[in-house]
C-alpha cells in the first residue's frame, strides 16, 4: 500500500511542475498589463510606474521570473502578491475560510446523498424514488448563484417573522462579537448554515443520483441474489453486499469533486461574502498576480492529488480485490 | 482654530478606480447648509457597519500601491490631511490645521500652511511640518533621492525608490519649514490648486521612517498611529477593519464607539446585508432597481444625489470614420440626451437633467450650457452632416463612403445594467440615422482603463469623477499627450489653451477659460456628454441620524463624529 502511494505521488509531481509552468506562462503573458490602471491615474509618474515595475519583477522576462518563482517554492517562499501581502498566510487563510464552508457541506451532502440514493434505489419507482428524482434535477440544473439568492431571501424573511437574527448573509462571523462561547457558535452556526445549504442541495442532488445508480446496478448484480438465496438477512444484504460496493463509484466521484471544491466554491463565497479560494483566484486572475494564481494552483492541484489517491485507497478498503491487483 | 470655509471647489484625492476629471468651483461666498442644517441629538456610544467592497491592501494611500477609495474612507478618520470638502462642494479646512492656508507672496507664489497646536498623534507626539515634509519629500517626483528610504524586508537591501500615488503640485514647489507647526511651500509657477495639496489622509513620520518598508510598505499591517477621530481596532484580514475612538483627538469628540468597515466584495448582495441588519450602511452603484428596493424596505432610509460623475459616449478618432467631425456630428444630433436622461436618471431623482459642459457640473455656479446645437435629436441634421462629408445611404440603410459603412463598435464594462441600457437606446437611435451600432461589451479581468489604453474601441461609454483640479481634469482628458485621452483627440488650441487656464489664479477668470475650452470641445467633439450620474445610492438603517450625502471623494463619512443612534432607537 505504501508503495502504491508512493508510486501515485510521484506520478504526480511532473503533472503539478507542468501545469504550473503552463499556468505560470499563461497568466503573465496574456493577463495584459498589470499596471495599466495605474499609468491612467494622474499625477503617477513614470518613475513610479518603472518602480512598481521592478518591485513586481515584471521587467524581467517571463521564464526569468518563472525560476524566480521556482526557486523560492522549493524553499518554502511562495512570494508576495502584486500587493505586496505575503501569498504563504494569505493562501493559508483563505484556505481555512473554504474549509470551513466545504468540509460541513461535503459532509452532509455525502450523509444525504447515500440515504437518498439507497432509498430510492431499494423502493425503485415509488413516490418517494420519484420526489428525489425530481428534486434532484431541480438541483442539479438551478444556477448556484440563483439558488444562493433565494436561500438568502428566504433566511432573511424567516429572521424578519422570528425578530430575530438566525441566518446570517455576509460572512464567516458577526464583527467583534461580544459574548461567552456559545454566543460566538451560534454567531458562526448562523454564518455557515445558508451557504453551506446552498452547496449541500447542489451537491446532493449530483451525488445521490450517482449512488441509486450505482446501488441499483449491485442490487441487480447475481451475488446479491446469491446472498438472499442463501437466507442472508435483508439488512446485510443491503449494507453489507450492497451499499459497500455501490459506493465505490460514489467515493470516486466525493473524493474527485472535494478536491476540486478546495479550489473554492466561487459563487457561493462571493455571494455570501466569505474571502475564501475562489475569491481569492477571481482577485489575483483579475490583475494579473501570477504569484497568488501559482500558489493557489499549487494547493489547489495538491488537493486533487491527494484526494485522488484517498479514492484509490478507499477503493482499495471497499473492494479489496484492487489492494491485491 | 478652523477658519471659515469657503465656496470654492470639490476637494478630493486620487482614487484606485476613478478616472479623474473636471469638477467644481466657485465664487467667494460663504453659504448655509453645506453642513445639513442643524444635528440631530443622538445616542452616545452605539456601532455602525458599513459593506465595503474592497479591502485595503495597506493603509498608506498616499502611495500608488495602496491608493483605494474604500482606503480614503477609513484614513480620513484616522490621519490628519488638509481640507475637506462639504456637501454643498465647498470646502474647509480640517481640525488638522488651524486656518486657511495663505497666500503669503505672489512672487514667487508661496503658500502657508498653520498646523493646530493642539493636533498630537495618539503617542502623544505632535502632528507637526515633519510629516507634511515627509509628503513632500516622498511626492515631490524625485523619486530616488540618493538615499535609503527603507530596508527592503525581504532582501535586508536599501530601498531608495519612492511610490507616491501623485506628484501633483509637490513636483513643482519647495518646502520651507518654518518651525514646528508652520510650513510654506514655494511654487515655480502660481500653483492655483494648493488647496488640493496635502488632502489624503498623511502618515506620522516620526514612525514611518523608522519601520521597516517607510514610506512604500511601512504601513502595510497598521497605520502606527492616529491623529484622527477615530484609530484602528482590528483587521481581520478578508473580513472586517474596525475603529474605535481616539482618545487622544483633538476635535469634535464622535458619538459612535466604532465604525465597522465589512468586506462584502459582490455589491449586489449589499441591500440584503443591510435589510437583514448585518450591516447598518452601505452605497453601492446606482441601479434603478436596487434603488426601487431600498426605498421599499421598512426601517431604511435611501436617497441618490447627483454629483460630480457625469457619464460620456467617447470617439475613438484612430477610427478613420469617427476622424471625421461630420460624422461626430451625426452622431451628436442623431441621440436623444434627454430621454436617456429621462429613461435613466430621473428614476433616481426628478433633479436629473442633460449635462452640456465637461468642465463643470450642472449644480455649480460656473456651469454653463454650451451643448445647445445638440440638445434635441435631429434626424435630418445628422444624415445631412453624413451627406455632406460624401455618405451615401446604402440598401440596408446605412450611409457608406468609399465602400466603408458608418458602423461602429459600441462598449462598456459588464455587469452595468444602466449603461447596457443606454447602449441599446443609443443604437436605436443611431440605427433611426443611418449608423450601425454593433454592442461588443467587455468585462474583468479587463477594465475601462485597459480598453480606454489599448484604443480597442469605436464608442466607449463610461463616467468621469470628479475633483476640484477642473484644470488638470481637463487635460488629463483632452490634452494631446494625456494616456487618459482614450480617443487620441488632438488640438494644439486646446492644449495651449488649458495651459493658460492653469495659470490663472482669479477663480472667476479661470472658470471663464474653462467654459471657453468647453465650447472649442462642443465644436470638435471629443465626446459627448451625456448626465450626471448619482456616484451611488446612499441607504442606512433609519435609526442613525446625522447621516447627510456627500457627492465629493470625501464621501458620505465627512461627518461621521455626528452620526449616532437615536434616542428612541433600540
Amino acid at each position: 500500500m505504501l508503495a502504491f502511494t508512493l508510486r501515485r505521488l510521484a506520478v504526480s509531481i511532473p503533472v503539478v511542475i507542468a501545469s504550473s509552468f503552463i499556468v505560470f506562462v499563461l497568466v503573465a503573458t496574456a493577463g495584459g498589463d498589470p499596471l495599466a490602471d495605474l499609468r491612467l491615474r494622474p499625477g503617477v509618474t513614470e518613475e513610479v510606474i518603472e518602480l512598481r515595475r521592478q518591485q513586481l519583477n515584471l521587467d524581467k522576462p517571463v521564464l526569468e521570473r518563472y525560476g524566480i518563482w521556482v526557486k523560492d517554492v522549493v524553499r518554502g517562499d511562495l512570494g508576495r502578491s502584486f500587493t505586496n501581502e505575503e501569498v504563504r498566510p494569505l493562501l493559508f487563510r483563505r484556505l481555512g475560510v473554504t474549509l470551513r464552508l466545504v468540509v460541513f457541506a461535503t459532509l452532509v451532502s455525502v450523509l444525504l446523498a447515500m440515504v437518498i440514493g439507497v432509498v430510492a434505489a431499494v423502493k425503485q419507482y415509488s413516490r418517494f424514488d420519484y420526489a428525489a428524482t425530481f428534486l434532484a434535477f431541480v438541483f442539479f440544473s438551478m444556477p448556484v448563484f440563483w439558488l444562493a439568492a433565494v436561500l438568502r431571501d428566504v433566511g432573511i424573511r424567516v429572521n424578519r417573522r422570528l425578530g430575530e437574527r438566525v441566518f446570517f448573509v455576509a460572512g464567516e462571523q458577526t464583527p467583534n462579537l461580544a459574548g461567552g462561547f456559545f454566543t460566538v457558535w451560534a454567531d458562526r452556526i448562523g454564518h455557515l448554515i445558508l451557504p453551506s445549504l446552498t452547496l449541500v442541495l447542489i451537491q446532493m442532488a449530483a451525488w445521490s443520483r450517482f449512488q441509486r445508480a450505482s446501488m441499483l446496478e449491485v442490487l441487480n448484480a447475481d451475488y446479491i441474489r446469491t446472498a438472499r438465496a442463501k437466507g442472508v438477512s435483508s439488512a446485510r444484504v443491503l449494507f453489507r453486499h450492497g451499499l459497500r460496493n455501490a459506493l465505490i463509484p460514489v467515493v470516486t466521484v466525493v473524493a474527485i469533486d472535494f478536491g476540486l471544491v478546495l479550489g473554492g466554491a466561487v459563487i457561493t463565497e462571493t455571494v455570501f461574502g466569505w474571502a475564501g479560494m475562489g475569491r481569492l483566484l477571481v482577485d489575483a486572475l483579475g490583475v494579473g498576480d501570477v504569484n497568488v494564481v501559482q500558489a493557489w494552483l499549487l494547493v489547489t492541484a495538491m488537493m486533487v492529488v491527494v484526494f485522488n489517491l484517498v479514492a484509490d485507497l478507499l477503493y482499495g478498503f471497499l473492494d479489496p480485490r484492487t489492494r491485491r491487483g | 482654530m478652523v477658519g471659515g470655509r469657503r465656496r470654492k471647489a470639490l476637494l478630493g484625492t486620487l482614487l484606485a478606480v476613478s478616472l479623474v476629471a473636471a469638477a467644481c468651483g466657485g465664487d467667494d461666498e460663504d453659504e448655509g447648509g453645506a453642513t445639513g442644517g442643524e444635528t440631530e441629538e443622538v445616542r452616545e456610544g452605539g456601532s455602525i457597519a458599513y459593506a465595503a467592497e474592497q479591502e485595503p491592501t495597506g493603509f498608506n494611500n498616499l502611495t500608488s500601491k495602496d491608493n483605494l477609495l474604500e482606503l480614503r474612507h477609513i484614513m480620513q478618520h484616522v490621519w490628519p490631511y488638509s481640507y475637506r470638502a462639504l456637501p454643498d462642494l465647498s470646502v474647509e479646512p480640517t481640525p488638522a490645521l488651524a486656518g486657511e492656508a495663505e497666500v503669503v507672496s505672489e512672487s514667487p507664489f508661496t503658500v502657508e500652511w498653520k498646523i493646530a497646536e493642539e493636533a498630537i498623534w495618539d503617542d502623544d507626539t505632535p502632528v507637526s511640518s515633519d510629516d507634511f515634509e515627509w509628503v513632500w519629500l516622498s511626492c515631490n517626483g524625485k523619486i530616488d533621492q540618493g538615499e535609503p528610504t527603507a530596508k527592503d524586508e525581504d532582501t535586508g537591501q536599501d530601498v531608495t525608490g519612492l511610490d507616491c500615488a501623485s506628484t501633483a503640485g509637490y513636483d513643482v514647489s519647495t518646502f520651507e519649514k518654518v518651525d514646528e507647526k508652520t510650513f510654506r511651500l514655494a511654487f515655480e509657477e502660481p500653483y492655483v490648486e494648493y488647496e488640493g495639496l496635502f488632502g489624503d489622509p498623511l502618515p506620522p513620520a516620526h514612525l514611518g521612517k523608522a519601520q521597516p518598508g517607510g514610506w512604500n510598505t511601512g504601513f502595510d499591517a497598521s497605520p502606527l498611529a492616529s491623529a484622527g477621530p477615530y484609530k484602528l481596532k482590528e483587521w481581520a484580514k478578508g473580513a472586517h477593519i474596525t475603529l474605535e475612538r481616539n482618545p487622544k483627538y483633538w476635535g469634535p469628540e464622535p458619538n459612535l464607539d466604532t465604525i465597522v468597515f465589512r468586506q462584502i466584495p459582490d455589491p449586489s448582495t449589499h441591500a440584503d446585508t443591510l435589510r437583514n441588519d448585518e450591516v447598518q450602511i452601505i452605497y453601492p452603484q446606482p441601479q434603478v432597481d436596487l434603488f426601487e428596493q431600498l426605498r421599499t424596505l421598512s426601517g431604511v432610509h435611501s436617497e441618490a444625489n447627483f454629483g460630480p460623475a457625469w457619464e460620456h459616449l467617447d470617439f475613438n478618432f484612430k477610427n478613420e470614420l469617427l476622424a471625421v467631425k461630420e460624422v461626430r456630428q451625426a452622431i451628436a444630433y442623431g441621440i436623444d440626451r434627454d430621454r436617456y436622461v429621462a429613461t435613466l436618471m430621473k428614476p433616481f431623482s426628478d433633479e436629473a437633467s442633460r449635462l452640456d459642459n465637461r468642465m463643470f457640473v450642472t449644480n455649480q455656479p460656473e456651469y454653463e450650457a454650451h451643448g445647445q446645437e445638440y440638445a434635441k435629436r435631429d434626424v435630418a441634421k445628422a444624415t445631412a452632416a453624413l451627406e455632406k462629408a460624401g455618405f451615401v445611404k446604402g440598401g440596408d440603410g446605412i450611409y457608406a463612403k468609399d465602400g466603408k459603412r458608418a458602423s461602429f463598435r459600441i462598449r462598456v464594462l459588464q455587469p452595468n445594467p444602466l449603461r447596457e441600457q443606454l447602449e441599446q437606446l443609443i443604437q436605436a437611435d443611431l440605427k433611426g440615422v443611418g449608423i450601425d451600432v454593433r454592442i461588443d461589451n467587455f468585462a474583468a479581468p479587463d477594465s475601462i482603463g485597459k480598453i480606454g489604453a489599448s484604443g480597442d474601441f469605436d464608442l466607449f461609454i463610461f463616467a468621469w469623477v470628479g475633483t476640484p483640479f477642473e484644470v488638470s481634469g481637463g487635460q488629463q482628458i483632452f490634452s494631446s499627450d494625456s494616456d487618459s485621452n482614450f480617443g487620441k483627440y488632438a488640438n494644439p488650441e486646446f492644449d495651449a489653451g488649458i495651459k493658460e487656464a492653469a495659470a490663472i489664479l482669479d477663480e472667476g477668470e479661470r472658470a471663464d477659460k474653462l467654459n471657453e475650452l468647453d465650447e472649442l470641445l462642443w465644436e470638435d467633439l471629443p465626446n459627448i456628454p451625456l448626465f450626471q450620474k448619482p456616484a451611488g445610492v446612499l441607504a442606512y438603517q433609519d435609526r442613525y441620524a446625522n447621516i447627510i450625502d456627500n457627492t465629493s471623494t470625501e464621501s458620505f463619512f465627512w461627518n461621521s463624529v455626528n452620526w449616532g443612534l437615536k434616542p428612541s432607537a433600540q
